[in-house]
């Protein structure tokens, strides 16, 4: 830990919740990805996010430890008018729900908004303790 | 982190001036002047490294090539609150200085 120390901390959650936010995004500019049915869907994106240690034990903050995909299966419809539609008339859509992940986008703009927060209060105190020798 | 060096210049200095102070008179304002001297010098030198930083990263900003609009605003946040301890430490042993030199003698 350094004199910033939950700066940069609340700064790494930072990251990590605006990658949370792209990665939602992105499964919803996707969600209507049509592709024959014999074909893998759109895999719905996951943002795996692990704590960084540090040697004082107090924690160094988050990072983004890698992307998950979820499944290719998707779900079938039959569309015979729809060009991607394969031999039998079928086509696959990602099995992405709109709820879900409108649930997820407040998720992550609620906590990146709490390390804002986080950032404001510290730089505050920081302030404050400038404040003690004048 | 270059900002991180603020701090361990305090500590340094504070630990180095404190037992000076029963020290004979001469040696005594030698020592603490070149150690007083050498905070400053760090701490100017981990300032400006939060400057160049925040700098680099406002380049970027102008460029398009910046990633993450929070990485600029921590850079220039820590950049000024760091330059604001320099200035406190600053006017804080101008303050001391100003104190001896009106003592009477």
């Amino acid at each position: 830990m350094t004199i910033f120390g939950a700066i940069n901390t609340a700064g790494s959650g930072l990251g990590v919740y605006r990658t949370w936010m792209d990665a939602v995004s992105d499964n919803i500019a996707n969600m209507n990805d049509a592709v024959p049915g014999d074909q893998p869907a759109f895999q719905e994106r996951f943002v795996e996010a692990a704590a960084k240690g540090d040697a004082t034990g107090v924690g160094n903050g988050v990072e983004v430890k890698g992307i998950t995909y979820g499944p290719t299966t998707g779900r079938l419809a039959f569309d015979p008018t729809n060009p991607s539609a394969d031999a039998q008339g079928y086509v696959k859509y990602p099995d992405i729900d709109l709820g879900e992940q409108m649930t997820q986008m407040m998720a992550a703009q609620r906590a990146y908004q709490a390390n804002l927060a986080t950032i404001d209060r510290a730089k505050d105190a920081y302030q404050q303790a400038l404040e003690l020798g004048k | 982190m270059a900002i991180g060096a603020i701090g361990a210049a305090i500590t340094t200095a504070a630990s180095n001036t404190t037992p000076v102070v029963p020290a004979p008179a001469v040696t005594g304002t030698e020592e603490s002047g070149a150690n007083f001297g050498n905070l400053i010098a760090k701490a100017l030198d981990s300032v400006q490294g939060a400057q160049s930083n925040a700098d680099s990263l406002a380049t970027k900003a102008a460029t398009g090539d910046l990633t993450d609009v929070h990485d600029y605003m921590i850079a220039s946040t820590e950049a000024s609150m760091a330059t604001e301890l320099t200035v406190a430490v600053r006017n804080k042993a101008v303050e001391a200085f100003n104190d001896i030199m009106r003592m009477q003698i």
